[in-house]
């Protein structure tokens, strides 16, 4: 698990802090990313990561289009896709496990959930066909 | 040249240009020191916040953490601010962690001052914190903000009571929030949303008070909030000889609620003699009817009123019992040529068959 990669696409500077806070105190290496232009850029020459967090609100790329970009990527649809937004509408909720999220956290957020849910997704069975 | 300086309009042009020089270099002097200022403050918070989240981070996956009490003010600022959007993006025991911290830090203080004698941004930042910190001792200083004429700082102080004691502050400021018309619909939403039930209750209490404008914002908030009333408060509200207004913002409320039990009244409503309640009782029919209410529909396409006979079509054509394709059959079979126009407009909005 220690060498395990995840790939932080948030533009908040704060949120981003802790969260890369959070995960690299679980072990995990962090990539950063603060918008969609950037993630997407990132992903056409990078090789894929293991689990990616999200924030849906991004500039320059939309969440929702960049999680349908990986959801139809050869291989970037095999990394788990968890989103942490604070669109907590029924309607996008829906909408981000229809354009290929894995996973869905509205914020507020509890880390040590958010920590439970990277963990499952990323246990043995974790990464998706 | 003596003769080209005794000229006055010109010596008075050459004052003018020196002064107007004068104006804009000392413009320009002020912007730059406002910038320098305002980058001073942004480096300075920068710089804080890099010392403090840290801290912060430790604190909120649980490390105990040395507390500091000794800072000057602006770090005391800036400490609230950041410690409030910690406190309002975390949820669960992070949270809690994160408050006793800040109250170990003294923040309360801090911010309990500030309520009493900050300027107006510090005061707007003390309400949010001591509404975050659910501070009691903060009522007088929050009841006092509400009042206030600023829009922000009385529904930021408004949000911070309701934080504190939602009963006590649903009672106190239910007649502020329904007739203050400053204070948004969609931001009294968001602050009442943790608050709905008690709202409710107090709304219910207070209801022989009321005015008719506050019934009518009343019935506007719950429609929009998805709450529900006593049958017989909305009965009242729902008699014929109501107020027009008040009818309307009942027959919004009931379309939104979809309540059934007041369909008795609504189709006695679809004979008001007021074109616009007829109209909305319509719309509302055309939410919460049935198959059983196709014909009643089918009635008030020939309503004298353009808007409720249009309403009417619509509301037909979003019949799950009903539908598009029937809507195009009963267009085709009508004779009254104004019936038909509100279907041809239905139908085409619907994307029927033209």
């Amino acid at each position: 698990m220690g060498s395990q990669t995840i790939l932080l696409i948030e533009d908040d500077p704060n949120m981003a802090y802790l969260l890369k806070f959070v995960l690299q105190r679980e072990g995990f290496a962090v990539e950063h990313l603060a918008d969609g232009h950037l993630a997407r850029e990132y992903m056409q020459t990078h090789s894929i990561v293991d689990l990616v967090v999200m924030d849906l609100m991004l500039p320059y790329v939309d969440g929702f289009d960049l999680l349908r970009w990986m959801r139809d990527h050869e291989l970037w649809r095999l990394a788990p896709r968890i989103v942490l937004s604070a669109r907590e509408q029924e309607a996008d909720v829906v909408k981000a496990f229809e354009a290929g999220a894995d996973d869905y956290v509205k914020k507020p957020f509890s880390p040590a959930e958010l920590m439970s849910r990277v963990r499952r997704h990323l246990g043995p069975k974790g990464r998706s066909a | 040249m003596e003769a080209f300086f005794s000229d006055q309009v010109l010596t008075i042009a050459l004052y003018a240009t020196a002064i107007a020089s004068a104006i804009t270099a000392l413009l320009m002097v002020m912007i730059g020191i406002f910038r320098w200022m305002f980058h001073a403050e942004s480096r300075r918070d920068e710089s804080f916040a890099r010392e403090w989240q840290p801290i912060l981070a430790e604190v909120i996956l649980g490390s105990s953490m040395p507390v500091n009490t000794d800072l000057n003010p602006q770090r005391q600022l800036t400490l609230l601010r950041l410690w409030n959007y910690w406190h309002e993006s975390l949820a669960g025991q992070a949270n809690e962690r994160l408050k006793q911290f800040a109250l170990a830090c003294g923040c309360d203080r801090i911010a309990l001052e500030l309520a009493r004698k900050g300027n107006r941004a510090q005061k707007l930042l003390s309400a949010i914190t001591l509404g975050n910190f659910r501070h009691g001792q903060a009522w007088p200083f929050l009841r006092e903000m509400v009042n206030r004429k600023d829009q922000v700082l009385s529904l930021r102080a408004a949000r911070a009571l309701l934080q504190i004691h939602p009963e006590r502050a649903a009672g106190e400021l239910l007649h502020l929030i329904l007739q203050r018309q400053d204070w948004e619909l969609s931001v009294l939403i968001n602050i009442l949303r943790q608050s709905r039930e008690v709202f409710r209750d107090q709304l219910v209490h207070q209801w022989p008070q009321l005015t008719l404008k506050e019934r009518e914002r009343a019935f506007s908030l719950c429609a929009n909030m998805n709450v529900s009333l006593p049958p017989a408060l909305v009965h009242g509200a729902l008699r014929m000889d109501s107020a027009v207004t008040l009818l309307v913002a009942a027959l919004l409320w009931l379309e939104r609620l979809q309540d059934p039990l007041h369909r008795t009244q609504l189709f006695l409503l679809l004979d008001h003699p007021h074109a616009c309640v007829r109209a909305q009782a319509v719309q509302t029919l055309g939410a919460l009817g049935t198959l059983s209410d196709v014909g009643v529909m089918v009635e008030m396409l020939h309503d004298n009123d353009a808007q409720t006979r249009l309403l009417a079509a619509r509301g037909l054509a979003q019949m799950p019992s009903f539908g598009i394709e029937r809507l195009g059959t009963l267009k085709e079979e009508i004779a009254d040529s104004r019936a038909y126009q509100a279907l041809a407009v239905a139908n085409a909005e619907h994307g029927g068959a033209r």
